[in-house]
């Protein structure tokens, strides 16, 4: 037992560290070759670290629904830095202006709505399912008292 | 050949009918009649085995015995034939009144031809045991030589008036008076001959007690012979065979020097009388006259047997000093643990008069016709008397007894073991123990008395079977196949004394499958060592009471196919695989474990829905990994949309 989870740490462990490298392979090439793109992700993305940074939920689907939302209001500034000429001057005069922020941050907020409202729909999703599940429950009992008689209830 | 329209009144009595029967085609001799035996009392078969075919002088000869058939209302019946009386009964049956006999004819046609007919069967060492007036027939016309009846379709004695019987036998059940012997029938001899003489019972209409009383108090050769006309050596005879005293008593070669005209002395046993002492309605001078009395009003006998009085009454003549001490040492025992008063008193009456019956509440048996006895109760069905019995066997009253009865006796003792061992299955009340199985044990003869096959005398444990397969030939009887008389017949002729076969026939209602599965277990023993019979009749009805054990097969596919099975099984009429097939308990054993399986499974899909559809938590859990799971597809969607739409209209 004591084996099993200390080889499963081993493995997360290993895991993280080839997602840490990952990360900084990439922060290192965009660096180099595409710094202003680099510089509104870092900017723009705030939001989307912080959820990450403070999510401790299963999967950090929360943290992930806002860091996707939040790279979608990104996105839509990037072909601007990329057409003009991907330098960190370029990267900086998109932040320079109110609107990128807005648009961005606003992105961000849209991954909090969705958040808000996909329990919303959830509910009668679940509600459908655990009708299903009751149905094919109840019948595996119906064969068993078929199989066995009415004892097997009184048991 | 047996005609059962006219009933031979000329041999009928009240247990043993008779009818008029003839030899079959080419066989040699006169006509007849045929005795058909009651099957609520044992015959005495080992007396009968010798006996027959063979002429015994001056008695009607036995031509042949054994099991018959006979209409549907009759059944089957042990039957003896015997030669048909030429002439008629000396006396009629159940009369107090006959045409009395001279002297001379007793002479000539009675005591000579009795004599020889006791002699043969002493030398054969039998007793006849049914020497009595009406049970004599003369040879040819009135008067002439009789030949004396049978005295085999009943236990001995059994027939026997009391005034032809000794004081001792006289007191016991008529069924119980046991074996006796050659003294027993010399003092039937007597009395008959006095009977005779006198042409009418003087006894008659006397309730048996009061007979025995007034023989205890005046001896026998008094009470028959009081007022009688005859030759003082006629009277000495009948002195001499109506000695109380067996010892004393005339016997064989007594007779023969008398009938030779040669002096023999007259017995005088001379009577050593006790002070009086009153107790119930008498006063009481002997020892035995007391036990009688005591066994008469046995309810009332234990405070004056808890007195000094008895023991003070016993040492006035020094030969009943025995007797005192005897009684003494009982009632010590009596002072430690208490016996009951009826059990006190019969332990104190054959301490007073071992020669005499077991008297207890009621009942009255020799030491050797217990079986008998219990067999004559058992067919009468009285509730106090059979109560009596079981409280007889589960005392140990009857050992004690037999001990007393056997103390000097030169009669050899019966095994003490087997007594017990009887007496342990007695006391027992299960079925296969308690009366019946005793009744069984006592009596190895004696056909099984179970209503279901009564009427078909079946006295072997291989005749029971086509016996009960026969039942249910027409149609399935509504009952079982077992009751406790069968139950016992079985357990004794196959000698089961413990076992899952004999207890779990006591199973209680509730716990029918085990009871339906012992009654087949059982029926199946009998089936495997009494050489397979094929009785599909009976299985079939067996097979339609095994519902029960059937039920118990929880897996309903499994219970279609046992039930199946029993039904083919049945068929084919063999009842230890019907058994195997029934009990198999592999399979039990399986469905169980299976059946506790699918409670689980059963219990487990219960807690399931109560889960998923009272518990708010589990919900609400759902409902937030589900709604989390759909904002983060969207999110997800929205991402790639957004990259695709600013990938295809700016060309990154």
């Amino acid at each position: 037992m004591s084996t099993d989870s200390g080889s499963g740490r081993a493995v997360r462990s290993r895991a993280t560290m080839a997602v840490t490298m990952g990360i900084i392979i990439i922060f290192g090439m965009m660096v180099a070759f595409t710094p202003g793109i680099l510089v509104v992700l870092i900017g723009g993305m705030l939001p989307a670290m912080a959820a990450l940074v403070t999510d401790r939920s299963d999967y950090r689907l929360a943290g992930l629904t806002i860091a996707a939302m939040n790279l979608a209001g990104c996105m839509v500034y990037l072909p601007q830095v990329w057409d003009r000429g991907n330098s960190l001057a370029a990267g900086v005069a998109v932040l320079s202006e109110p609107w990128p922020w807005a648009v961005m941050f606003m992105a961000a907020a849209g991954g909090w709505a969705l958040l808000w409202i996909g329990p919303l729909f959830a509910r009668f999703v679940v509600a459908a399912v655990i009708d299903v599940e009751r149905r094919r429950l109840e019948r595996i009992q119906a064969n068993i008292v078929a199989e066995w008689g009415r004892g097997v209830i009184d048991g | 050949m047996v005609d059962l329209n006219t009933p031979a009144a000329v041999c009928d009595n009240a247990v043993t009918h008779a009818f008029p029967a003839w030899r079959t085609a080419g066989g040699e001799g006169g006509p007849l009649v045929a005795l058909l035996c009651t099957p609520d009392l044992p015959q005495r078969l080992k007396a009968t085995v010798r006996l027959k075919g063979r002429a015994m002088a001056s008695t009607l000869t036995l031509v042949d015995s054994g099991i018959a058939r006979y209409t549907p209302e009759i059944g089957r019946r042990f039957t003896l034939f015997l030669e048909r009386p030429a002439g008629a009964r000396v006396a009629p049956a159940n009369a107090d009144r006959w045409q009395a006999m001279s002297e001379n004819d007793v002479v000539e046609h009675v005591v000579g031809p009795l004599l020889d007919a006791l002699s043969a069967f002493h030398r054969e060492g039998l007793v006849h045991g049914g020497v009595r007036p009406d049970n004599l027939y003369f040879s040819a016309g009135r008067p002439s030589a009789v030949v004396l009846g049978e005295g085999l379709s009943t236990p001995t004695g059994a027939m026997q008036p009391v005034a032809v019987e000794t004081i001792q036998r006289g007191q016991a059940i008529s069924a119980a008076r046991g074996e006796g012997s050659k003294a027993v029938d010399f003092y039937a001899l007597g009395a008959t001959l006095a009977l005779l003489l006198r042409g009418s019972d003087p006894m008659a209409g006397q309730p048996p007690e009061q007979i025995v009383a007034a023989k205890i108090r005046d001896g026998s050769y008094r009470v028959l012979c009081h007022g009688l006309r005859a030759t003082p050596s006629m009277m000495q005879l009948m002195r001499g065979l109506l000695e109380d005293e067996p010892e004393l008593r005339w016997g064989r070669a007594h007779v023969e020097k008398w009938l030779a005209g040669t002096s023999v002395p007259t017995p005088n046993a001379g009577r050593a009388k006790l002070p009086p002492l009153k107790f119930a309605d008498g006063q009481h001078d002997t020892p035995a006259a007391l036990a009688h009395a005591f066994a008469n009003h046995w309810r009332d006998a234990a405070k004056l047997i808890r007195s000094d009085a008895l023991g003070d009454w016993l040492k006035h003549r020094p030969e009943h000093r025995g007797a005192a001490l005897d009684i003494q040492a009982l009632l010590e025992r009596d002072a430690q643990s208490r016996f009951a008063d009826e059990e006190l008193t019969a332990r104190v009456i054959f301490r007073l008069d071992s020669s005499g019956p077991l008297r207890y509440r009621g009942l009255a048996l020799m030491w050797d016709g217990t079986g008998p006895g219990l067999a004559a109760v058992m067919a009468e069905g009285k509730r106090e008397k059979l109560d009596a019995f079981a409280a007889l066997f589960g005392s140990g009253l009857h050992l004690d007894y037999y001990d007393h009865a056997l103390r000097g006796s030169t009669t050899p003792p019966r095994d003490r073991g087997t007594l017990r061992a009887q007496e342990k299955n007695a006391a027992q009340q299960l079925p296969g123990f308690g009366l019946e199985r005793a009744l069984y044990d006592l009596n190895p003869d004696l056909p099984c008395r179970s209503s279901l096959v009564g009427d078909r005398w079946v006295a072997a444990v291989e005749d029971l079977l086509p016996a009960l397969d026969a039942l249910a030939i027409r149609q399935l009887p509504a009952g079982d196949p077992m009751d406790d008389h069968i139950a016992a017949f079985i357990a004794n002729r196959l000698n089961l004394t413990t076992g899952n076969e004999l207890t779990g026939l006591a199973a209680p209602s509730t716990r029918m499958h085990v009871k339906r599965l012992a009654m087949v277990a059982m029926l199946a023993l009998v089936h495997h060592r009494r050489g397979q019979p094929t009785v599909p009749n009976l299985a079939g009805w067996l097979a339609a009471r095994l519902t029960p054990v059937v039920d118990q097969i929880k897996n309903r596919d499994r219970r279609k196919q046992m039930q199946d099975r029993i039904t083919q099984v049945a068929l084919t009429g063999d009842l230890s695989r019907l058994l195997k097939v029934a009990a198999d308990p592999g399979l039990r054993k399986r469905d169980e474990a299976e059946f506790e399986a699918a409670k689980r499974r059963y219990g487990a899909a219960k807690q399931r829905i109560h889960y998923i559809t009272y518990d708010r938590g589990y919900r609400e859990r759902m409902i937030n990994t589900v709604g989390t799971r759909i904002a983060t597809g969207l999110a997800v969607a929205i991402l790639v949309l957004t990259t695709a739409a600013v990938v295809f209209t700016d060309g990154i």
